[in-house]
């Protein structure tokens, strides 16, 4: 599985602080810088039905030390391996979008496990203070949120995903993630007008695509604040609670992006490093808010906001 | 024992309720369960389904998730075994198409209940009046948490209509079914959850099963929700609001009772909701 005599794809563009090489340009992605050295390629190629050494085997995913195979039927099959390439057999009819937004998802995320980066399921803001992050499962309005506080002025660093890293010092670090937030046609309805009019993100999905390369944050910011958006049915009123660093660990791993590849990869021990170094700098607050129909993104953002004022 | 164990009902016929005895059967120790830390979470639960997926749901189209049903089921069989509480009818209403593996399932405990209650405890769940509710049970095509602008927490759950779930799980499934009715459950609770452990391969000693009756109870349950709320109950309304057989008789008026019969009438007969003139029966 050697690709040292490979030629090197010929697109580069950055993203969660890697020089990427791709087979086709990717829109949705900033460009690297001119001649910086390549750090992962991702090239098309044959990849294997099965993975003979598989410790997991899942629907749509089987993971061994050191490789991930992902696939989606009538998309393509992706081989992530070693934190350093991803390999992808497009399925005979598959568009090109839906290649590069699916191979986004699982094979990247996979390969920031591989490179010891931590992903968390976070959209993440800048403010005086540093990076705030806001974590939570599909559904929970991260994105949302974090649309919203880029309304109001906030520089973006990421959405959904959030790349967490360790500096020299040890303090971690959000590392730019893709200019674009994706949104549901309700959430993208409240945010701007003509919301019909948004890329979707695959052809044959309502979800959508919003870019925002004016507000991106195009630098590494040290990570100041963690928000774990959570919804209770029982409640009238969102409340917010500062959680014990064990309590952090927890709900940083329920967070982690993709968690459930890391037995296969080998990989849950450094993780579980990751995540107590992060507990133990970090504060991280539980924002739970009434599960009700009724209840209003905006009011949220208000609250947030003056949480995260100095 | 490998393999599934499918908690399947139509909404609102004590499959809840199972739950709760389930979990105190297996965990119980001198207190009841929390009804909010019950195990055996929904199958279209996104969160359990996406870890065996391996992707996000919310990334793919309704087609893809739908075609990863049954290798998501199989992944759990590999694994070993589990319980999921299902509101799916056997086969898509749709399209017909299976909705279950019957190679990762080991059994499944079907419960029904007079569906004239079900339509007086479902619309007061759903907050829609009594013949939006009615119409839904008899809706062929009816799905749950189908939300056309965001994102619901559960995947699409195809139910069909009342007698069409009711016969897709008891007659047209290929994996062993164990019907449970919600009236024997209230009067008979030893007898019918014992059976109903048996069959699936529980723990079924007379002492355990009669103290995970206790801390099941229907009194037990509501004393926890008006105590602390039930994270299950739909935009704050109460969730377990009478548990009892034959309360149609004072909310559904004469149409609405004639409609359900008219609707469902067959299956209502064949499972004693029914006399033998074609009135309902009494309790």
């Amino acid at each position: 599985m050697s690709s040292s005599e490979e030629p090197i794809p010929p697109f580069r563009h950055r993203v969660y602080g890697l020089t990427v090489a791709t087979w086709i340009p990717f829109p949705e992605l900033e460009p690297a810088p001119e001649g910086a050295p390549v750090d992962v390629a991702i090239r098309l190629g044959e990849v294997p039905a099965d993975l003979p050494d598989a410790r997991f085997r899942g629907a749509r995913f089987q993971t061994a030390p050191g490789r991930l195979l992902a696939w989606i039927p009538g998309v393509g099959r992706y081989l992530t391996f070693e934190g350093r390439e991803i390999r992808v057999q497009p399925d005979p009819g598959s568009t090109e979008s839906d290649l590069r937004a699916l191979l986004l998802c699982s094979p990247m995320g996979a390969l920031l496990h591989q490179r010891g980066i931590l992903p968390l399921h976070a959209s993440v803001i800048v403010t005086s203070q540093g990076a705030v992050a806001f974590m939570g499962v599909s559904g929970r309005g991260k994105s949302t949120l974090a649309a919203h506080f880029s309304k109001r002025g906030f520089r973006v660093l990421a959405d959904d995903v959030a790349a967490v890293t360790f500096d020299a010092a040890g303090n971690p670090i959000v590392q730019p993630g893709l200019p674009q937030f994706k949104l549901w046609p309700n959430s993208a309805r409240e945010l701007v007008e003509d919301a019909e009019s948004l890329p979707r993100l695959r052809p044959q999905l309502d979800k959508r695509t919003l870019a925002f390369r004016d507000s991106f944050c195009r630098e590494p910011v040290p990570l100041a604040r963690l928000y774990h958006l959570s919804a209770d049915s029982r409640i009238s009123e969102p409340t917010l609670t500062l959680q014990p660093v064990l309590k952090r660990v927890t709900l940083l791993l329920e967070n982690t992006y993709r968690a459930q590849y890391l037995p296969g990869l080998g990989l849950q021990k450094p993780h579980f490093q990751s995540l107590s170094r992060l507990a133990a700098q970090v504060p991280l607050t539980t924002v739970t808010r009434p599960d009700r129909s009724e209840f209003s993104a905006l009011t949220l953002v208000d609250l947030l906001a003056a949480d995260l004022a100095p | 024992m490998k393999g599934i164990v499918w908690l399947a009902s139509y909404p609102k016929s004590g499959n809840t309720w199972f739950r709760a005895f389930l979990s105190n059967l297996y965990h119980g120790g001198d207190q009841p369960v929390d009804i909010n830390a019950f195990d055996y979470t929904n199958f279209a639960s996104r969160t359990g389904f996406e870890r065996v997926l391996g992707w996000e749901s919310s990334d793919l189209t309704q087609l893809e998730l739908e075609e990863a049903r049954i290798p998501v089921q199989e992944a759990y069989g590999r694994e070993g075994n589990a319980v999921f509480k299902v509101h799916e009818a056997f086969t898509d209403p749709r399209s017909g198409h299976l909705q279950f593996s019957c190679e990762a399932t080991r059994a499944a405990l079907y419960f029904i209940r007079n569906p004239l209650d079900v339509a007086v405890s479902f619309s007061h769940h759903r907050g829609k009046d009594l013949d939006n509710t009615i119409a839904r049970m008899a809706n062929p095509a009816a799905v749950m948490a189908a939300s056309k602008n965001g994102l619901d927490l559960q995947l699409i759950q195809p139910t069909g209509s009342w007698s069409f779930h009711v016969l897709s799980w008891i007659d047209r499934s290929s994996v062993p079914v164990h019907v449970m009715r919600y009236e024997d459950m209230l009067i008979r609770p030893q007898e019918v959850f014992s059976a109903a452990c048996r069959f699936a391969g529980f723990p079924d000693e007379p002492e355990r099963v009669a103290r995970a009756l206790q801390h099941s109870s229907f009194e037990v349950l509501k004393r926890q929700e008006e105590a602390q709320g039930f994270r299950e109950s739909m935009e704050g309304r109460t969730f377990f609001r009478k548990g009892q057989a034959g309360t149609w008789r004072e909310v559904l008026s004469p149409e609405q009772v004639s409609a359900i019969v008219t609707q469902h009438g067959e299956v209502m007969r064949r499972f004693g909701y029914l006399n033998a003139d074609g009135t309902p029966v009494s309790s």
